[in-house]
């Protein structure tokens, strides 16, 4: 029998999610055990506190941060109105395997600037292990608050999606000095947020 | 037909520069004004210092460098004010360094693309879509500059007022203004060197080395036809080609892009499957220049976003639909 045509019982969760942590999962597993977190947050504690605990071993000092610490975070982004999000916070995320759990610069850089808000400092581990931490993130970027839809249509003024925009000005053309406006547009929506 | 647009293009810009020579660049009229701005930003070496501000925005200052050998082109931009960021622009490659998160992003134009149009197409598009006049002359950051109008023919796109030097043609100055006469956006030299070297100006590029390691990432860009996908997205809005389509990501998650142009203003339509977690607000948004409109079309999600007026990317937004291949 195929180890991956198996259906893993809930036990099996913790040893892929401990296997995921140590880079030693295939992606379609890595896949599965991503979809199992979304679902259980029973798992999501467990992924917080390994996490946790391997930064305990990891480190001299405490580096470990509360898992609160993420729910604070994403409490305080729903808190923040959102009128336009991105659907996909992985928009132009890497392929591969390898590359999978990466997410645009843009997204880590709205953690930092989350972060910021906060009030706390940047957690080692956002920058340490990227494609595990920045798991939490995109959950908490893809929120949006209901605004009523204008009857008419009308400028609301808003932060505009920065990873749309830096699709976007890749390829829009225009004069001289254009392709500067371009990169200076992205550079207004990030410092907006 | 696109090889005689060409040649005329050609022939305008030859006719420019001999009336340059003949009779200095007072002489020539706003469509050479045109083609001459757009030669100077691709073939002159220039290093300065810049402020851009948008609308509802702060100022924002950055230095540039644009240095040009042979097909060689680099352009690197440094963010002086705020978060530290640096852009480095290597012809088609552009690398976005941010400190503060140690990453750098690595996009790649796609080499197959329409994209930039015959850069002679393009003054020839612009004519077609704006009234393009020429105005006084006046000094910005110290250069006499030669000022240019463009009125758009209809209410689909924005105004634009452009400021360039009298002696090299290099965009000194540009702002957009809405269909209210209120400046949405602006750029403008403070200082300005051109044509000689531009070492004063180049960013450090943040070191690679030291402390934690910096993390690359790179977008994944393919080819696309989402027409043969189901998809049609009429033209609405007179002058807007199709310059090209690409999918960002694989799988589920992928967002497909297609770009729309008129020469001057540029517009993307976003087609991604609508991701049962997330509530997608439908409706407009802007910043600046730039406008949002978003709508679902069955259980996709399509966003448009361009530096083009409201009315332009709801027009474009409502032409997109979507109906399933036959299998």
């Amino acid at each position: 029998m195929k180890q991956e045509n198996r259906m893993p019982e809930p036990q099996d969760h913790k040893e892929l999610l401990s296997a995921w942590m140590d880079g030693e999962l295939a992606s379609r597993d890595a896949a599965m055990c991503l979809r199992s977190c979304k679902s259980d947050a029973a798992l999501t504690n467990d992924w917080a506190i390994y996490h946790c605990i391997g930064d305990v071993l990891r480190s001299e000092g405490s580096a470990c941060h509360s898992p609160r610490l993420t729910a604070a975070i994403v409490r305080r982004l729903d808190a923040e109105p959102h009128v336009l999000a991105p659907a996909h916070a992985r928009l132009g995320a890497a392929n591969g395997a390898a590359a999978r759990w990466r997410t645009p610069a843009a997204v880590v850089a709205s953690l930092a600037a989350i972060a910021v808000v906060a009030g706390v400092a940047i957690p080692e581990w956002t920058m340490q292990r990227p494609q595990l931490a920045s798991r939490p993130v995109p959950a908490a970027v893809e929120r949006v608050v209901e605004i009523p839809a204008p009857a008419q249509p009308a400028i609301i003024p808003a932060r505009l999606s920065s990873q749309y925009l830096a699709a976007h000005v890749q390829y829009s053309g225009g004069l001289a000095m254009q392709g500067v406006v371009n990169q200076m547009r992205i550079v207004a929506a990030e410092s907006g947020k | 037909m696109k090889r005689s647009v060409a040649r005329r293009s050609w022939f305008l810009w030859f006719a420019a520069c001999s009336a340059v020579a003949l009779a200095g660049p007072q002489s020539l009229d706003a469509e050479q004004w045109l083609s001459r701005i757009q030669q100077a930003a691709l073939k002159l070496n220039y290093g300065g210092t810049f402020v851009y501000l948008q609308q509802g925005g702060q100022p924002q200052t950055s230095r540039i460098s644009h240095v040009v050998e042979g097909s060689q082109v680099r352009e690197r931009l440094e963010v002086l004010d705020g978060l530290p960021l640096v852009i480095v622009r290597n012809n088609d490659e552009v690398r976005t360094y941010s400190p503060v998160t140690k990453t750098i992003v690595v996009e790649k134009r796609q080499a197959k693309s329409n994209f930039p149009a015959l850069p002679t197409d393009q003054v020839a598009s612009i004519v077609e879509q704006y009234r393009v006049s020429k105005s006084d002359s006046q000094r910005v950051a110290g250069i006499e500059c030669q000022v240019l109008l463009l009125e758009p023919r209809d209410g689909l796109r924005y105004t634009h007022k452009m400021w360039a030097d009298m002696n090299s043609g290099l965009l000194i100055k540009s702002q957009v203004f809405n269909e209210k006469g209120e400046i949405v956006e602006q750029i403008a030299f403070t200082q300005v060197d051109i044509g000689g070297p531009v070492e004063k100006y180049l960013p450090r590029i943040p070191k690679r080395d030291g402390g934690r390691a910096w993390r690359i990432t790179t977008p994944v860009v393919t080819e696309a036809n989402f027409t043969d996908a189901g998809w049609t997205i009429a033209n609405p809005v007179p002058g807007f080609r199709k310059v090209l389509e690409m999918r960002r990501g694989a799988g589920d998650t992928a967002v497909g892009q297609v770009v729309f142009s008129d020469g001057l203003a540029s517009v993307s339509v976003f087609l991604e499957q609508l991701q049962s977690a997330v509530k997608a607000q439908e409706g407009l948004s802007a910043q600046g220049a730039v406008n949002v409109f978003r709508r679902k079309v069955g259980d996709h999600l399509v966003t448009v976003l361009g530096e083009a007026p409201p009315a332009c990317v709801t027009r474009i937004g409502r032409a997109v639909e979507f109906k399933p291949p036959p299998r």
